[in-house]
């Protein structure tokens, strides 16, 4: 029939949802590491169907441009005690952080009472010195990979030995190096490279991560929809990155592929709160101002329920840091849109992109003020239909096709007509929602909110 | 709120001889006879004692009002509360020679229109050339039903009408026409030519508020950057058909008041794209409760506008609306209350 109602996508249905269950859930989650802010999520997400594809084992090279030490072949009479060695690198394993110190066992006792050095004795070759390494950091704990040489370079070429935790995952590994960003508690997180010198280096992430790729561990997450062989999905990595280390790292990559992975951070500091199902999550920090540097620490992820009747085959918005928590069209420059294809960043209105009217967010009824039922106590709501560019044809703005487009709903949301609500409201509309994502203020945009349902007990 | 369906089966009557008053009033009569119109002969005209599904009434007055100094012969068509109390504005419709004018009307509402004629087309400087108006689908309460459980004190709905029109008949005693651009032939809302009564507010207002004009609620971006003196892109489904959706009206019972969401138009419903005037669609509705009740509607676009180009858009956001014209039973369908 030719009519849309006032109607939520039911991620609870299977009329809605495919028979690809879930719950509800909202949790709020410490942000004092990397390591907890990815914990938050990814217990959340899987708590609310998301399934669990696979997990990153964190992990580093040793780079020594002139390899390792080997004994002098001296032997000295009395031997002399020492405090310190040839400090190759500090780590942390399964036990306390240590740090690896060669020492010449023909000239020098260690003080073997010094409890954070792991003492390594030259050998009488290379490679002996080179076992000997091997073996201390695998009484940490990580498994040695490979010790491999570069071809060429200073000193004949720099050594590398590779080494990674022998689980994937977020508990082993937060990767803070450097010593002044340790993580929380050594029950969470049992192992990490803290700091390696002088020769430290880990391995650089990669464009895209995959399963062994983050240097820090993470998982991998996905959301599915449809039926094979139409089945389609969102994978969503969770890992720690060395280079961001006062963050937690997330990226997209849909599986219609394309080769932009839309990458987003959350920094450490105030909680964050989640409200997620099988197929999205908003988070953001409950009460904090959006226009404070902590309030823009902000994600979503929208997997929608997705209008195949209406020729979208595939579709998925993922929204940063500052770009949709007051808005409800989305800043362009911090957003991206999967619609029938991979992932593409819009730029707004420049003239180098998309105009600013197809910008991805919602469509309520068009309305300076709020809106409100007779009474006058009441807004309306309606339908959270979620709108975007398409891929590459609107390019133009003398094309046909240069119109908003509806690619489906937002998941268990309705859009209120008002946005005089408190930021992170709970309220009860025949059931618990909560306006956790959108409070659109900006003059001339039609004030309203985007409510999203939470399951009782969430 | 899906589409409200009223009880009766809608009239279309269409080449309406709208060249005198005599036979302008005979053609609506006849229509609207057939629709089920209650109808008392007045001075000049009829008047019309119409009820909603949901029992609320109100009269509507056709008559004629002669000729005003300098200005063209025309009708009015005029809502009242069903005693008379209280009376919305005049809304004029000419009467000339050549003109031809179509109705679709339901158990209370009506939409009188000169076929082909909307703003995009008009030349003629004195539109006064149709009106739309009734008694709206309301919630049972002032309240939504959503929020209802929320307000135990929500005032009971016990009158409500509306109506919007091209001419309008001054308090001061002249005839005007709006400019383009201001009416559900041709816009999505009305600033000059409107009048609408809740629960014994009645409410007429002349002025370009934005805030205080009698408008259907239209899908847009919420964007900014826009503004609401330019047009926005017309929303679509991906694949470029237009979502219908519920044609909600909105209005302020107080004047100055910001609008409120008051009801509900019967049998119409909105296409969130711009489409031909006149275009038709054809559906089919079934009662999920009766799979063997179902009928064959067709509905007829009441509103066009062919916007600016100026940013590149076709058309305009405002979009249609599609007035249910004729329905085809089919099965044992006792009522066209089938969805």
């Amino acid at each position: 029939m030719p009519v849309e109602v006032f109607s939520i996508a039911d991620s609870t249905l299977e009329e809605w949802n495919g028979a690809h269950t879930g719950k509800r859930v909202r949790r709020e989650f410490l942000a004092s590491s990397p390591v907890r802010i990815c914990q938050g999520v990814r217990d959340a997400l899987i708590t609310a169907g998301w399934g669990y594809v696979g997990s990153a084992k964190s992990n580093g090279s040793l780079v020594m441009p002139s390899g390792v030490p080997v004994e002098s072949g001296i032997v000295a009479t009395p031997k002399v005690t020492i405090n310190s060695g040839i400090h190759i690198c500090t780590i942390r394993g399964t036990g306390m952080t240590k740090r690896l110190m060669f020492y010449d066992s023909g000239r020098h006792t260690p003080n073997t009472g010094i409890e954070d050095i792991s003492w390594i004795e030259m050998g009488e070759t290379f490679n002996e010195s080179m076992d000997a390494l091997k073996a201390a950091i695998a009484v940490e704990g990580w498994s040695v990979l490979t010790v491999w040489q570069q071809p060429s370079g200073t000193f004949g070429g720099w050594w590398h030995l590779d080494f990674e935790a022998p689980e994937g995952g977020l508990e082993w590994n937060d990767a803070s190096y450097g010593g002044w960003h340790l993580f929380d508690a050594a029950s969470n997180a049992v192992g990490y490279i803290q700091s390696v010198w002088p020769y430290y280096a880990p391995n650089s992430a990669s464009a895209k991560p995959n399963i062994s790729g983050p240097a820090g561990g993470g998982v991998l997450l996905r959301s599915t929809q449809g039926e094979a062989p139409d089945e389609v999905h969102l994978d969503l990595y969770i890992y720690v990155n060395p280079f961001t280390p006062h963050s937690a790292t997330f990226t997209f990559d849909p599986s219609t592929g394309g080769a932009t992975l839309p990458t987003f951070q959350l920094s450490t500091g105030a909680n964050y709160v989640i409200v997620c199902n099988q197929f999205q999550g908003f988070i953001s920090r409950p009460n904090a101002d959006p226009a404070s540097a902590a309030g823009q620490q902000q994600l979503l992820f929208i997997f929608p329920w997705m209008a195949t009747a209406k020729g979208v085959t595939y579709a998925a918005v993922v929204s940063g840091k500052g770009a949709w928590r007051t808005r409800a069209s989305w800043d362009a420059s911090n957003t991206s849109v999967a619609v029938n294809g991979g992932f593409s960043r819009w730029l707004g209105s420049s003239g180098t992109g998309e105009p600013v009217g197809t910008l991805p967010g919602l469509y309520p009824f068009r309305f300076r003020y709020a809106l409100h039922d007779p009474s006058g106590e009441h807004p309306v709501a309606g339908n959270a239909f979620l709108g975007a560019p398409i891929n590459g044809a609107l390019k133009t703005l003398s094309a046909d096709l240069n119109q908003a487009r509806i690619v489906g709903r937002v998941w268990d949301a309705f859009v209120m007509q008002s946005n005089d609500y408190p930021y992170d409201d709970i309220a009860t509309f025949g059931g618990m929602f909560m306006a956790c994502v959108l409070k659109e203020t900006r003059t001339d945009a039609t004030p309203c909110s985007l409510w999203v349902a939470l399951d009782p007990g969430s | 709120m899906p589409i409200a369906y009223s009880e009766n089966y809608p009239t279309f009557w269409y080449g309406i001889d709208g060249s005198s008053a005599a036979t302008l009033i005979a053609g609506i009569h006849k229509a609207l006879l057939f629709t089920g119109w209650a109808y008392t002969a007045i001075s000049g005209g009829w008047r019309y004692d119409i009820q909603s599904p949901q029992g609320l009434t109100c009269r509507v007055l056709i008559t004629d009002a002669g000729t005003p100094p300098g200005g063209k012969g025309r009708i009015h068509v005029q809502f009242q509360s069903s005693d008379g109390v209280r009376s919305g504005i005049k809304h004029g419709i000419i009467y000339a020679a050549n003109r031809v004018y179509e109705l679709t009307a339901s158990q209370c509402q009506l939409a009188l229109s000169m076929t082909g004629y909307s703003s995009d087309l008009f030349t003629d400087s004195d539109v006064a050339s149709w009106v739309i108006g009734g008694i709206p689908f309301c919630s049972e309460y002032s309240d939504l039903p959503l929020c209802a459980e929320q307000n135990p004190d929500a005032e009971e709905v016990t009158e409500a009408w509306w109506a919007s029109g091209s001419g309008v008949s001054l308090p001061s005693g002249g005839e005007a026409s709006i400019s383009l651009e201001n009416g559900f032939r041709n816009h999505w809302r009305n600033r000059w030519a409107w009048d609408g009564c809740f629960n014994g507010k009645k409410v007429w207002q002349q002025g370009p508020d934005d805030a205080t004009s009698l408008r259907l609620a239209t899908l847009a971006p919420a964007d900014a950057s826009y503004g609401y003196g330019t047009s926005l892109q017309q929303v679509r489904w991906f694949d470029g058909t237009g979502l219908y959706y519920e044609p909600l009206l909105i209005w302020s019972d107080r004047a100055g008041g910001r609008g409120r969401l008051m009801g509900q138009m019967w049998d119409a419903v909105r296409c969130s794209i711009d489409r031909p005037l006149e275009d038709q669609i054809q559906t089919e509705e079934v009662d999920p409760d009766a799979p063997a009740k179902y009928a064959s509607l067709t509905w007829r676009n009441f509103a066009h506008y062919q916007g600016s180009m100026a940013t590149g858009n076709k058309g305009t956001y405002w979009g249609s609306l599609y007035l249910l014209r004729y329905v085809e039973p089919h099965g044992d369908l006792e009522s066209n209350y089938v969805y």
